[in-house]
């Protein structure tokens, strides 16, 4: 079988991270447009997508840049809540790419990413608050709490998507990966 | 549909050096973040320097109205924290503090174009492939949000009555559909990129030097910001 030239296989990753990365900054724009945002977790999304398709430093590099390149062009989310976002996502899109990595199924990686990720939420917005000295206790939880809605969603269509997409095919060979 | 922060102008703030803004918001963000948590006074003349800004740089309010907006979400919690039992002042000052530093990023934001940005972290050393990606993304989302745009309306062009309660639905359905075409697009535009020479990494423009006016503008506002937070 023909393979890549490895340059070519670099800048294609770098150019999914950089799509997925554009998406997670249209995506939520969207989810807003009809007032769903903040429970679904648009951003979301596309990161845990990113996660399953990508290796894991490119991966961790689209969780960490999405909400700085969405703050940075829209405003949105905010900075504070940027800094949160970019610690959860990075955390998601890089456990659900090791998960893989290490041969779990897709919806296996997807659920112990997204339990890891509500844990990083819950530990990163508790310290924020407590830094600020706003009701820590209160804050940690109803972060977790409030993206519910979006966590089951990303655990119905990530997955699903992932394998409609056929990630071997699009992003690199098994072997390839590091 | 989609709103860019960046609002074009030719104030002193919008000409100042990207390197000394962000160099200068994160230090307005620190001292924020520092300040004594009981101080009303100093929250005060610490907003009151930074509403300063936007006048001085002709941002229109709107540009500032969703951040804001979003800072509300800090109100509530200082809210909730109150009937839990929460000191009232300090919880409510600290709510304010973030919403000042959101005020401030988003100062920033409205005056710095994001070209200049992606070159300024570039320059910081901040590693390559954040910024390609970085500069990528903000590349691609224009295109993406007219291929939103145009599932949004080819949506409402099939629907002869409004969407209401099948919305969430339709609108998932477009996010899913955007998400197929990125990666789909994606394939082409590697191949693109490499066929033009591309490695993986932007050369961006040289940045023109710091005048010494600049930095000793952005060390005047630093002082005065910093000390109006600690004499009030």
């Amino acid at each position: 079988m023909k393979t890549n030239p490895p340059e070519l296989h670099a800048v294609r990753q770098v150019v999914i991270a950089s799509f997925l990365c554009a998406a997670g900054i249209v995506v939520p724009i969207i989810f807003h447009a009809v007032g769903l945002g903040r429970m679904f977790l648009p951003m979301h999304l596309p990161i845990l997508i990113a996660g399953l398709v990508l290796p894991w430093r490119e991966a961790v590099v689209t969780g960490l840049v999405t909400p700085w390149a969405s703050a940075l062009i829209t405003g949105m989310p905010p900075m504070p809540t940027a800094v949160i976002m970019s610690i959860e996502l990075a955390a998601l899109a890089g456990i659900a790419s090791l998960l893989v990595a290490a041969r779990l199924p897709l919806w296996a990686a997807s659920l112990l990413a997204i339990a890891a990720r509500a844990c990083v939420t819950w530990l990163a917005t508790s310290l924020l608050a407590k830094w600020f000295g706003l009701p820590h206790q209160v804050a940690g939880w109803a972060a977790v709490a409030a993206g519910a809605p979006g966590m089951l969603i990303q655990l119905v269509f990530a997955p699903a998507f992932a394998g409609f997409i056929g990630r071997r095919s699009l992003a690199h060979a098994p072997s390839e990966r590091t | 549909m989609f709103v860019e922060a960046y609002v074009p102008g030719n104030s002193g703030l919008h000409r100042l050096d990207p390197r000394l803004k962000i160099i200068g918001v994160l230090i307005t963000i620190g001292i924020i973040a520092a300040s004594p948590p009981r101080h009303t006074l100093s929250f005060c003349a610490q907003a009151l320097m930074l509403g300063c800004l936007p006048v001085w740089a002709r941002i229109p309010f709107r540009a500032l109205q969703r951040p804001l907006l979003a800072s509300a979400v800090f109100g509530a919690l200082a809210a909730a924290g109150c009937l839990i039992g929460a000191p009232m002042l300090p919880t409510l000052l600290a709510a304010g503090r973030l919403a000042l530093s959101i005020f401030a990023f988003a100062i920033f934001l409205c005056t710095t174009p994001f070209p200049h940005i992606a070159a300024s972290l570039q320059w910081m050393k901040v590693p390559s492939v954040f910024v390609t990606v970085l500069f990528l993304a903000e590349r691609y989302v224009h295109i993406l949000e007219n291929e939103a745009g145009r599932m949004i309306r080819a949506a409402r062009a099939r629907a002869p009555y409004p969407l209401k309660w099948r919305a969430p639905r339709v609108y998932a359905h477009i996010s899913m559909g955007l998400l197929a075409r990125a990666l789909d697009r994606s394939e082409e535009v590697a191949l693109a990129l490499v066929s033009r020479g591309f490695t993986g990494e932007f050369p961006h423009p040289p940045l023109p030097r710091v005048r010494p006016q600049e930095g000793i503008g952005l060390v005047g506002w630093v002082t005065l910001f910093g000390a109006v937070t600690w004499i009030a």
